[in-house]
């Protein structure tokens, strides 16, 4: 092996059959497997906390009403338009309409019908101030007059009254929709004869 | 079967290390235009059959067994088919001219007659001198990796040696070979 024309041949199988570097070696085998060449991982996570951040976003967004009023601007309209009524004739062509079918209005608007059961008399459909739209219908009641309003679930920001006022809330889920009583008195209104018609 | 990222780190590094060698040997039994392919495919059929490797085992010399084994079904396939002679092209401009494709070399790198030599080599010899000269390998550890014992390595790289030596000294003239003295 020591012969001196070795050395030469060597250098040229050296040259002939030089392998690829150790990192191309590395890079064919992460190749082969399928590994891609480590990233920085730091753009994944800002990502996926912006992902986080917009859902956490649009799940904490506070409920909107039918118009995309919240809750104290929808209680504020309601109380203002029962005020309103009372002050109005409460019943009267002035402040409502008579002719207006509380259950048919319901289904057009929410697609579902909605009927009233026991001593509760409906007057017809609120037409006077702005309610921040859903329906609102004025009846009265063994309790006395009550406003009462209707939304969608989906739209319902819990509405409240505004803070010093004297009137009553009520509140009241049905199916697909939720109703709420406005009324003056000791205590709330019941909604309780409201109910799905068949 | 789930990807571990860890699992694969490791693969690749143990891959890496013993990366030359393979890739010699690969060269050896399909030559260096397509040992890089065989070299990937080997890694390939590695990491889908790593539950098999017996922790504890060398791992260079089972990495060697799936090259070994997947060069010798490239080659199988690779055989050429018998042709009817009427239907072959005309021969271009050397009709002497060697398979340059089989060990991927061309003249720049290797002589004529040192790459037909090389290439007349068996496969298992060929690898034994390329991992000795050129991969700087003991004979143990070449032994290892083509499972062999230690003396039929040593056999090998040295006949091949031998016939390798004879073809230079039949090189032609003007060649960048050393003038015997």
């Amino acid at each position: 092996m020591n012969d001196p024309h070795d050395e030469a041949l060597d250098a040229r199988l050296r040259a002939a059959f030089a392998p690829p570097a150790p990192p191309q070696l590395a890079a064919m085998a992460r190749a082969a497997i399928g590994v891609p060449v480590a990233r920085p991982v730091w753009p994944w996570l800002l990502a996926a906390a912006a992902l986080l951040l917009t859902i956490g976003l649009l799940v904490a967004r506070p409920a909107r009403g039918p118009e995309g009023h919240d809750g104290a601007q929808l209680g504020a309209m309601w109380a203002a338009a029962y005020e309103h009524a009372l002050t109005n004739g409460f019943g009267s062509g002035s402040c409502c309409d008579p002719g207006s079918d509380f259950g048919l209005v319901c289904e057009e608007k929410f697609a579902v019908k909605l009927d009233v059961a026991g001593d509760v008399t409906l007057h017809g459909c609120y037409c006077g101030l702005p309610t921040g739209g859903g329906v609102a219908v004025l009846a009265d009641t063994a309790n006395g007059p009550v406003g009462v309003f209707v939304v969608p679930r989906g739209q319902d920001p819990r509405p409240c009254l505004p803070s010093g006022s004297t009137l009553q809330l009520a509140r009241r889920e049905l199916g697909p929709v939720v109703l709420y009583a406005v009324s003056r008195g000791g205590s709330a209104p019941s909604l309780a004869p409201f109910r799905l018609a068949p | 079967m789930r990807l571990e990222p860890a699992d694969a780190d490791a693969f690749t590094a143990a891959f890496a290390r013993h990366g030359r060698a393979l890739w010699l040997l690969a060269a050896a039994w399909v030559g260096r235009g397509d040992a890089a392919d065989l070299v990937q495919e080997a890694a390939r059929i590695a990491w889908q059959r790593r539950a098999t490797f017996a922790p504890g085992s060398d791992h260079g010399a089972w990495l060697a067994q799936i090259v070994r084994h997947t060069g010798a079904n490239w080659r199988r396939q690779r055989r050429p088919v018998a042709q009817d002679p009427t239907t072959l092209p005309e021969p271009l401009a050397r009709p002497d001219r060697r398979d340059d494709r089989a060990l991927g070399l061309d003249a720049e790198q290797l002589p004529d007659e040192l790459a037909q030599a090389l290439q007349a080599l068996p496969e298992v010899a060929r690898a034994c001198l390329l991992l000795h000269v050129v991969g700087g390998l003991t004979f143990p550890a070449i032994a290892a990796l083509l499972e062999i014992p230690e003396n039929t390595a040593m056999s090998h790289a040295r006949r091949a040696r031998l016939v390798l030596r004879a073809a230079c000294r039949e090189e032609p003239a003007p060649t960048a070979m050393p003038q015997t003295p």
